[in-house]
């Protein structure tokens, strides 16, 4: 249909008289219109990137309990504090561990179901992946609370498997243990997960994996060589999404984890709004940020390593 | 065969994947209408008591007021000043413009709770009161990256010969903006926008740093599991649901109901 | 800097003869005071030097604190036309004050939930003036009505001699148990250490009460009314604190928390909270059959909830009208009844219910008084007890 807007318009331009190659008046302008980018240029410098600026200041200077400020002089004390305290190491521990556990069980359920909506749902893709969107605004701590109902003792889950006959008491390590901390980010991230994945497996066309089948490769064999390759930068992005979300979140762990499983997040929290030492909860921000940013650029090295590249639509 | 095979698979695995995410939410809807105030088996006899405590809460009016006004704010403001930066960057040659397309999408790689920290010790920095107006700031940086993200593809993605014939013809940008470009984007930023709407009032974390003394619901809620936690938090976040699904059909219903301009080709053909 | 060891630290004894003084020292002042010259004219009862209050009276505090309850407080409000509006702490209240206060938020807060532990850290924090107004005992009449071990200014809600905030409610803590899921029943806070109670435990951890009742429990500091913790004994407290840990199944951020577990069947006991939990699961779910015990075998804390007169209050003499309304022992009742605490005022009895006039008859509630100690806030500075920030590194270790 394209073709035809443009056999039109040479028609057209033919009509008014213009060379074929003249940009018409456009070129000019063109860049030009990177000006209309400025004001959210502008908005996000001044509230994204001066934050950032403020707050590596701030980790580097010295605040008091209760100070709710950052004052001189500069200090390296923070740094050292945070990387010396056993608590913050458990702490850290804790968020991997939550953090690839729900990037793992993510992505496992996932890709089978991006999969799915983008190649076998035909009518119903659309519908479900409205219902999708819709699952990602539910309330967040409402949704906690839920799944103490459910993952109880004396819960939905427990009472359903002993009237089935699967469990003759009720399983206690479903709620407040890792398995309940897990299984509730993975509900939140899920969404996002299934339509990052999605968007990714938009561009690769059934016939490219019934050529491969058609060429005699096994159903591993296309998946190793054919999809994942085509998938890996959007799994990518779908992976860090989970680990940025696990490793942060802190009220999860707080309400649906058993004792001594809380991750970094509620401690820059109790530093920032409880004891207002804002140069140490600082510090530690800064240090987590660095370990994303390190993840970051592993990922984008591994990417280019492998030559994996994020696809681009044909239009 | 073997492609039916997997499909089968997956379709299991995708059937599980919505019965667990709507697993939740159907407990918070089904103990919001219960009337027992524990929110624990055994289910007791339906009720809309609860109902009728939250809608009579003048807090949680004042909330809803507050949430509603700030998602209003984002939805156009992320409009505008989105698809004019989308626009810009997707019609221009520069070089620069992927660096600056990188620097609009960034704040996305940080989780809320960094956000709210960093903006903090901003606005701590600059002594600006928290207020409605800090949680509105806060919710800009959150909300534009995604919309800017979905506005750019929806522009890239768009037939630019329109443009063209548009601008051979003499239009002036904005004009061709106006009735060529917009037009065939207008579904899809309509619904990125409400996208901004429902990210902005569902926000917790970061707001629960930058919040003044008005509260959002989602602190309205947080308050409330303080005391003693009871079935108006699953009445509040079943009010919402409602809420989002009523803009979300909206929005999708009007997506999907207008179709890309189709240009006839018989008229310019004819014109010789 | 004002080093939380010196003038209040006395023993229960002292305390007694001492508020003898202190009330005889005051009422002096009180009555001979004409006060300044009222524009508005005087309140029905003839005695009173209450100011009559208008207008909106804004409160700052924890949700309930704000004496929302009383019917008869909000009908005495209204007859002239004010009326309480309430803005809560959005986390714990201290930072919240300081913060508020330093963000310039704080000027027209009229009315501040402030408990005895505030006042001396919020002094360290940068004056309590900064905070708080000192209380006039002339606009104040109710003041007499106050149980004996709350009067007076020898006290740790007072400065130099000047009164920041107003007893208005005395909170013992207490443990919680769901009486037919526990057997033998429970007496002593020790008694949830048991291996019976092994993942049958909730924990709330709130910073201060849990450091106020390890001082207790263990002697740490037995000389002293308020529970203040030596440095030197900071490891006992947190080796008891594990124990808990230890039985633990959840560690919950907030009372309603531990109730849903509760209720839920997820444990059947709390450590570290109030009766007022045991009347809310119980209205939650009567099936739990929460019980408390406000005499524990081996000690108890109390909190003291008094009412403080913000330092930028612009509706000062309403604030005054509503504090001393709230000392009226039908108010107090009303209160009390709600919020499952002990009146701070004589003659309050026959207006509490049949089920808690037991626990907080003013003979219990002056036992309480004499019998326990004081919870604190940890200092900032301290060069003899463990400090806020010494605390939080020592307390998060247990509970993280």
């Amino acid at each position: 249909m394209g073709d035809g807007i443009r056999e039109g318009n040479l028609l057209i331009r033919r009509r008014l008289g213009r060379r074929r190659s003249d940009s018409s008046g456009g070129g000019r302008r063109l860049g030009d219109r990177l000006l209309l980018a400025l004001p959210a240029a502008a908005a996000i410098a001044l509230l994204f990137v001066t934050p950032i600026v403020v707050f590596a200041v701030y980790s580097f200077l010295s605040g008091s309990v209760y100070g709710f400020s950052a004052h001189l002089p500069f200090t390296f004390a923070n740094y050292r504090a945070v990387v010396s305290d056993p608590t913050i190491g458990r702490l850290a521990t804790n968020s991997v561990i939550v953090g690839f556990a729900v990037a793992g069980v993510s992505l496992a359920i996932g890709l089978p179901t991006a999969f799915w909506l983008r190649y076998c749902a035909g009518r119903f893709q659309q519908a479900l992946i409205f219902l999708l969107v819709l699952a990602m605004f539910a309330g967040y701590l409402v949704r906690i609370y839920a799944w103490r109902t459910i993952l109880g003792q004396d819960g939905i889950l427990n009472d359903a498997l002993q009237r089935i006959g699967l469990t003759s008491h009720p399983l206690g390590f479903l709620v407040f243990s890792r398995f309940a901390i897990v299984v509730a980010l993975v509900q939140i991230v899920l969404p996002f997960v299934v339509l990052l994945l999605f968007a990714g497996f938009r561009p690769i066309e059934p016939r490219i994996l019934e050529s491969a089948q058609d060429l005699g490769a096994g159903f591993l064999t296309r998946w190793r060589r054919v999809v994942l390759p085509l998938i890996a930068v959007p799994a990518g992005s779908a992976f860090m999404l989970c680990i940025l979300i696990g490793t942060s979140d802190y009220v999860t762990p707080l309400l649906l984890g058993a004792p001594g499983q809380l991750t970094v997040g509620v401690q820059i929290q109790r530093y920032f709004q409880e004891l207002g030492e804002y140069p140490f909860g600082a510090a530690l921000a800064m240090l987590v940020l660095l370990c994303y940013g390190i993840l970051y650029a592993a990922f984008g090295l591994g990417f280019r390593l492998l030559r994996l590249r994020r696809l681009e639509w044909q239009t | 065969m073997s492609a039916e095979r997997r499909s089968i698979g997956a379709g299991i695995v995708t059937a599980a994947a919505f019965v667990f995410l709507f697993a939740p939410l159907v407990v918070v809807i089904v103990f919001s209408f219960q009337s027992s105030a524990s929110l624990t088996l055994p289910l007791t006899g339906p009720s809309v008591a609860w109902y009728r405590r939250v809608f009579g809460d003048p807090d949680f009016q004042q909330a809803l007021e507050h949430s509603a006004e700030i998602g209003a704010i984002m939805a156009v403001s992320t409009l505008v000043v989105g698809t004019s930066a989308a626009y810009g960057v997707t019609r221009s040659t520069l070089r620069i413009r992927s660096a600056l397309a990188s620097l609009l999408t960034a704040p996305i790689t940080l989780p809320a709770l960094f956000l709210g920290v960093m903006l903090v010790s901003l606005f701590n920095q600059i002594s600006l009161r928290l207020s409605l107006v800090t949680v509105g700031l806060a919710h800009f940086v959150w909300t534009f990256p995604v919309f800017f993200l979905l506005a750019r593809v929806a522009l890239d993605r768009m037939d630019r010969a329109l443009e063209e014939v548009a601008a051979d013809l003499g239009a002036r940008p904005l004009r061709s903006f106006w009735r060529v470009t917009w037009p065939q984007v207008r579904p899809l930023l309509v619904g990125a926008s409400a996208l901004s709407f429902a990210f902005s009032f569902d926000e917790f974390i970061a707001t629960s740093f930058v919040a003044g003394p008005q509260q959002t619901v989602p602190l309205l809620v947080y308050g409330k599991i303080r005391r003693t936690i009871d079935p108006t938090i699953n009445v509040i976040s079943t009010v919402l649901m409602a809420m989002m699904l009523a803009l979300w059909l909206g929005a999708f219903l009007y997506a999907i109901s207008r179709r890309r301009l189709r240009f006839q080709p018989s008229a310019a053909s004819g014109a010789a | 800097m004002n080093d939380a060891d010196g003038l209040r630290g006395m023993t229960r004894q002292s305390l007694l003869y001492r508020t003898a003084g202190a009330v005889a020292a005051a009422a002096v002042p009180a009555l001979g005071v004409a006060g300044p010259a009222f524009a508005r004219p005087r309140s029905e009862t003839s005695a009173t030097a209450a100011p009559v209050p208008q207008g909106t009276i804004d409160f700052f505090g924890f949700e309930g604190d704000d004496f929302s309850s009383s019917k008869t407080l909000k009908q005495f409000l209204a007859k002239t036309g004010a009326r309480i509006q309430s803005d809560f702490f959005p986390g714990a209240p201290v930072p919240a004050i300081i913060q508020r206060t330093h963000s310039g938020r704080a000027k027209g807060v009229d009315i501040v939930d402030a408990f005895t532990l505030f006042v001396p850290v919020l002094d360290e924090s940068g004056g309590i003036g900064t905070y708080f107004q000192p209380i006039d005992p002339a606009k104040v009449p109710n003041l007499k009505r106050l149980i004996a071990p709350l009067r007076g200014t020898n006290q740790p809600w007072a400065v130099d001699g000047r009164l920041y905030a107003v007893p208005v409610s005395v909170s013992p803590n207490s443990p919680v148990w769901a009486r037919k899921r526990v057997n033998p029943t429970i007496t002593k806070w020790t008694d949830l250490l048991d291996p019976r109670f092994k993942g049958r435990l909730g924990f709330i951890a709130f910073p201060e009460i849990n450091y106020s009742l390890a001082v207790n429990l263990l002697k740490l500091n037995p000389k002293s009314h308020q529970a203040y913790m030596p440095k030197t004994r900071l490891q006992d407290a947190i080796d008891l604190l594990k124990k808990v840990r230890a039985n633990a199944k959840v560690v919950s951020p907030s009372n309603g928390d531990s109730i849903n577990a509760l209720n839920a069947g997820e444990i059947d006991v709390i450590w570290g909270g109030f009766p007022g939990i045991a009347v809310l699961a119980n209205k939650a779910k009567p099936q739990t059959e929460a019980v408390f015990t406000i005499f524990p075998r081996d000690g108890n804390i109390n909190t003291i909830q008094g009412w403080a007169i913000g330092a930028q209050s612009d509706n000062v003499d309403s604030a005054y009208a509503a504090l001393n309304e709230a000392l009226d022992p039908r108010v107090q009742g009303e209160y009390n009844n709600f919020i499952v605490q002990g009146p701070a005022v004589q003659g309050v009895d026959r207006f509490l219910k049949p089920s808690l006039r037991a626990a907080y008859s003013s003979r219990n509630i002056g036992r309480l008084l004499t019998r326990f100690q004081l919870a604190v806030e940890p200092p900032i500075k301290s060069s003899k007890y463990v400090t806020a920030a010494e605390w939080e590194t020592a307390f998060a270790k247990v509970t993280s």
